[in-house]
């Protein structure tokens, strides 16, 4: 994925849904991390990572509830570097490796492994 | 089915007319009217018990006759009590 | 399956899927106030979540995205946090009012005491879900639902004077109580608008696998099943009126409701009209609890589908499992599953316009839905249609206040 391709942040990466290597689900973004680079005619900005978690949730302008909401769902942070961005779609955004690989989708590991004791889990 | 749905059903009515006798009181209505609130208090306690027949004894057609017209009696006493003046 | 059964299945499920106990609730009780006078409620509402579902539908099949996918996305997370809370909590209610009906319904049938339908029905749920692929769990439930309609058989049986019918279709006013007809009006509209039905619908359009193919499966689907759905909701209403309006009787009970079909048509229109109400009820509550947990998958971007197993989608399980849960404990408490429906039906409709917009937003953006953006007409309506609820939502609580309930 090209770096310093301009993006519309607003509409295309926020609260956008990740996808994994496998199209498996695995979060949302929360958070964009940008960065600044000098460029000769003039200084752009750039994506350096999306982030995804809780952690997240009780910054910025998203209201009273919001905090609340974070404080009970933990304040764990995913950052996953640029680099692993495969493709922005419309439904979602593509990654290039597992969610396993990348931190992400550990709620669901975790509460696997309390449902596969099921039958015709 | 029917003795189920008969059972089950008068059941509940009777529990709504019990329901509906306790929360009506004479006492705190215009004394125009106590009279009249004092007879529908005593028609739903009676349907209460109508019904209550009904769910003891959903196979006894005698008393199932007797219910239908007591209850006929009842809503007639009531619809009179409503459009007097 | 041919293309031409797989639609028929899908209208017939429908039909069949329409009705649940706010619908029963609120027809019966319009119908034995105000006679025939409400009738034009239910096209009008109709029509209103036919725009939502068929743009619900359309965002589905075109972007991959269900309503609360976009509603994070659209509305933020701050305020669409407030719209999942508010939509969850009047989920939940509603199928806590559910698994009442349900309840209510087999200890008609069957006459064995409600605490233990109550607990019974909710592990017969959890095992059903858990069990049974998404199409059949639509299907098990929503085509014995059409039994219902032995509604429509006993309301042409009872002849009613088809001018004055015609006439409950024009838009009137009652002057002599207009509190209690608003709050009628309210309830109908809010019983067809119900929230959970949009959430399901388009979350039940991307388990199917949904694409361009299947945008014309998805008009046939709103059009034929939700408008035949409308005849249902006639047919209880004007059973109503017939029935229970010219005898005083305020049908609080299900089983009065269910009396509108044994009058004309005897046991036969009785038994009928049972399995149709159980197999409806249930039908919403297998929805309701799906609904709850689509929405806050979506909206936190859990992996999410019963077309995964569940171990596959382990959190999604968890939470249908989790609303199934505190949807028995709640109507075990002994809350008045009637009594419930009215609140959730009416309190729903608060929710509403915050579900509808993000959807109608997403219908009309080029960049989303390329040559399937909506027309002029779809666009109209859906506009017309959003300030319409608005409105509707504005007013529901006052009215819930004012008349008590509809007690008057």
């Amino acid at each position: 994925m090209a770096r310093y391709e301009q993006i519309d942040l607003g509409l295309m990466l926020m609260d956008r849904q990740l996808l994994d290597a496998t199209e498996r689900r695995c979060g949302k973004v929360d958070d964009v991390e940008i960065g600044a680079e000098d460029r000769r005619s003039s200084p752009q900005a750039r994506v350096d990572a999306l982030v995804s978690g809780p952690g997240t949730w009780s910054s910025g302008n998203r209201g009273p509830l919001a905090w609340l909401f974070a404080r009970i769902a933990g304040s764990g942070v995913v950052r996953i570097p640029w680099d692993d961005v495969e493709e922005i779609e419309h439904a979602a955004i593509k990654l290039r490796r597992g969610a396993p690989e990348l931190g992400l989708g550990k709620g669901d590991d975790r509460a696997a492994q309390w449902l596969r004791r099921a039958p015709r889990s | 089915m029917k003795e189920s749905f008969a059972q089950v059903h008068a059941a509940e009515l009777a529990g709504s007319a019990a329901t509906a006798a306790e929360s009506i009181d004479p006492a705190l209505a215009a004394p125009r009217f106590e009279d009249a609130v004092t007879r529908l208090q005593s028609l739903a306690e009676r349907a209460s018990v109508a019904l209550r027949g009904i769910e003891t004894e959903p196979r006894n057609p005698t008393l199932l006759r007797r219910t239908v017209d007591e209850l006929d009696r009842l809503a007639s006493s009531a619809e009179r009590i409503a459009s007097s003046p | 399956m041919s293309k031409a059964l797989g639609a028929l299945l899908g209208v017939l499920t429908a039909i069949g899927g329409f009705i649940e106990i706010g619908d029963l609730v609120f027809l019966g009780q319009a119908g034995a106030q105000f006679g025939y006078a409400l009738l034009w409620a239910i096209p009008l509402g109709i029509l209103g979540i036919g725009v939502f579902a068929e743009m619900s539908g359309r965002v589905a099949a075109t972007s991959g995205r269900p309503v609360f996918d976009l509603v994070r996305e659209r509305l933020g997370f701050g305020v669409g946090l407030i719209t999942l809370i508010a939509g969850q909590a009047m989920t939940l209610l509603t199928l806590a009012a559910e698994i009442g009906g349900v309840a209510i319904v087999l200890q008609l049938l069957f006459d064995l005491p409600n605490q233990l339908l109550i607990l019974g029905a909710g592990v017969a749920f959890l095992v059903l879900i858990w069990v049974l692929p998404f199409e059949w769990i639509e299907r098990v439930f929503s085509l014995p639902g059409l039994c219902l309609l032995v509604f429509v058989v006993a309301a042409i049986d009872l002849d009613p004077d088809w001018t004055a019918v015609g006439n409950g279709f024009v838009p009137n006013w009652d002057a002599g109580d207009p509190m209690l007809y608003a709050y009628y009006f309210v309830g109908i509209v809010a019983a067809t608008f119900m929230p959970y039905e949009i959430y399901f619908y388009s979350s039940g359009g991307v388990e199917e696998g949904w694409s361009r193919p299947h945008l014309r499966l998805n008009r046939l689907t709103v059009v034929f099943g939700w408008g035949l759905g409308a005849v249902l909701a006639t047919a209880i209403l004007i059973t109503a009126a017939q029935v229970f309006e010219p005898r005083g009787i305020e049908p609080e009970l299900l089983g009065t409701v269910a009396l509108g079909t044994q009058i004309p048509l005897g046991e036969a229109g009785l038994l009928l009209v049972l399995i149709g109400m159980l197999f409806a009820i249930g039908g919403a509550t297998a929805e309701t609890a799906l609904s709850g947990a689509y929405n806050i998958a979506q909206f936190l971007g859990w992996e999410w589908g019963k077309y995964k197993r569940p171990s596959g989608a382990p959190r999604f399980t968890f939470a249908w499992m989790a609303m199934l849960a505190a949807g028995t404990l709640i109507i075990l408490t002994g809350l008045d599953p009637v009594q419930l429906t009215e609140f959730a039906v009416v309190l729903g409709v608060v929710a509403v316009p915050f579900s509808y917009l993000p959807v109608l937003l997403a219908a009309g953006d080029p960049t989303y839905m390329g040559d399937q953006t909506n027309g002029q007409l779809q666009n109209t309506l859906g506009w017309f249609y959003f300030a319409f609820i608005s409105l509707v939502a504005v007013a529901a609580i006052p009215l819930l206040i004012v008349t008590n309930m509809g007690q008057g």
